[in-house]
Parts: C-alpha cells; structure tokens; sequence
C-alpha cells in the first residue's frame, strides 16, 4: 500500500500510449467469443435491473420493458419466444406493454433463460405496483402509524 | 449494502457506496490528499465515496471517467485512517470501490463493456495484479476485464454479512 492514500495514477487519454492502450482493449473485446460477448450483455442486463431496484427516483420501467430489453440484446424474435416458453403470443405482448402482470411461473422461466435471480422479476412489479398504489391513494396511508397503534386502549390486554 | 471489515473492533459493518457532488466530497483539510470538491466538479466524470451507513463517516473515494467509450478508474483514494495494511481501520474498502467500478464498467454502450481501466501507482501493480486480477500492459496502465471484474463483484458487493464470520 501507498503511504498516502491515493491507489491510481490519472490517465493521460491524449497521448499515443492511450491509443495503443485502447487499441488492445479493442482487440481483447473482439477476441471474446459470441457465448462471452452474450454474458456480458446479461450481466449489464442485471446490473440495470438490480439498480432500479435500489433506486427510489427513477421512471417507472415495467416487467415488459426489461424483457423487451432483453429479447432486443439477445436478438429473439418474440413469437419465437412466446413459442419457446409455452405462451401464446398475444399473452406475451400483453405482459410487453404491462397489460398483463408477470406471474411466478414465468418468473422462474426468464430467471432460467436470462441467468437472473426469479426474485428480480417479481421484485419490479412490486416495486411498480407500490408505487403506483402509493401515489393514488397517498392520504389514505398517512393514517396509519405504529403509535397509533399501541397506543389505543383497544389493544391494551 | 455492503460491508466492511472493522479491524480494530474484528467485526464487520455496514457501508454503501454513493454518487455525491463537491458539496458532500472528503475535504484536505481532514488529510486526504486530493481535492475531491475538485474532482467531482468535471465533466464526464462521476465522483463516489464509500461511507459507513451508520456515522455516515468516508472510507474512501472513486472517481470514474468515460474518455473514448473507455471507463476509467481515473482516481482511487482511501481515507487517511485507512492507510497502510497494519494500520489501517477499515479493511475492503479498496477492494469494494474497484468492484464498484467493474461493475459500472458493464453500463457502458460500447466495445469496451465490461473493461474497467486504470493507471497504476508505480509500486502497486504488483498489488493490482495479485490481489484483484488486474492485467498490466503499457508500463502503469492496467485493466480488469468482465470475468474477473465478475468476481470482484460477487467477492465485494453482493456477499452477505455471514459469509464472513
């Protein structure tokens, strides 16, 4: 370790060594098999879920626009798909456009094929319907509180 | 949600990893030796800080540029008090910020997704190399790429608090 604290040189990016530094990089990218680059793509796919998930401020992005997102990258047709899970296609344009809610079957498939906790999918549409619920009926939820519900001499024993 | 290691308590603690502005950033004053209020007033560039969740106290700091669609780890710092490997109050903080790191590395559209970049310190490319998988080419300038980069994530961001008792 350093006796200061400071781990990193800072990058000249104008400079020849950067270019040939960045030329090898692009020569390893290319190098990664179709089966690496697709893993790649499925862990970025992740990352963008699990982070929308820890974000509170952001668009609300529904179960069907992760899956589009996904098909698109992995270049699936959707019949395609809709055939390869069991589903008729219309039901999975439903689920696309957030018509139809992803339930836990399906869930378990797209955790399977895509390489991601089941958990996730289930976990956006909560995400979403919380706050969708929480938004339209925001007043009703004020009402309720743990004091409140301690200290009523109902449940007082 | 991550945690760190608490050395001189032996116990590990909870700490997260925020994207703050100049206001929020660790000051020199307080012995750290980069200007971060600085540092994260540039353009193209995202400043974090390590902090424990609970006094809110920074462990360290990261500064990440995109320069040519390339993520670049341009500034690694720890705090002052976790300098040194005996010494040192906190352990993993390095470790979680670089998987931090490869793990924004995957966000980027581009042929260089998944390569996390850096310039090392001259007498640390050993330490990159052994301790975190890195790949020295061009004299200082080191890369992780995704597999390792993988790795580092599982091994610093996503265990649980048990998995290291």
């Amino acid at each position: 370790m350093n006796k200061n604290g400071v781990l990193t040189d800072r990058m000249n990016t104008n400079s020849a060594e950067f270019d040939e530094f960045q030329a090898i990089l692009l020569n390893k990218s290319r190098q990664r098999s179709s089966k690496q680059k697709r893993n790649v793509e499925l862990l970025a796919l992740k990352y963008i879920i699990e982070d929308y998930l820890n974000t509170d401020s952001q668009k609300e992005k529904s179960v069907g626009y992760f899956l589009k997102q996904y098909l698109k990258t992995l270049q699936i047709q959707q019949n395609k798909f809709a055939e390869y899970i069991g589903l008729k296609p219309s039901n999975l344009s439903k689920l696309i456009t957030g018509e139809r809610p992803i339930n836990y079957n399906l869930a378990l498939i797209f955790g399977k094929i895509f390489k991601i906790n089941p958990m996730l999918w289930i976990e956006i549409q909560a995400k979403n319907e919380l706050n969708k619920i929480e938004k339209e009926k925001n007043n009703e939820y004020y009402n309720y509180s743990l004091h409140d519900l301690i200290s009523d001499n109902r449940n007082v024993v | 949600m991550l945690y760190i290691l608490d050395r001189i308590n032996k116990k590990f603690v909870e700490a997260e990893i925020i994207y703050i502005n100049k206001k929020d950033a660790p000051l020199k004053k307080n012995g750290w030796n980069f200007n971060w209020r600085q540092l994260a007033n540039e353009k193209n560039a995202q400043t974090f800080i390590l902090r424990l969740c609970d006094t809110k106290s920074i462990q360290g700091a990261l500064h990440l540029k995109v320069e040519n669609d390339i993520l670049i780890m341009d500034v690694l710092e720890v705090a002052p008090h976790n300098i040194g490997s005996q010494k040192k109050q906190y352990d993993y903080v390095a470790g979680c910020l670089i998987a931090f790191a490869c793990r924004e590395s995957f966000k980027l559209e581009s042929d260089y997704k998944g390569f996390l970049t850096f310039v090392s310190k001259s007498n640390l490319i050993k330490w990159y190399s052994e301790k975190y998988g890195a790949v020295s080419t061009l004299g200082q300038k080191m890369y992780i790429d995704w597999e390792i980069g993988t790795q580092l994530i599982d091994k610093y961001l996503n265990r649980k608090k048990e998995n290291y008792e």
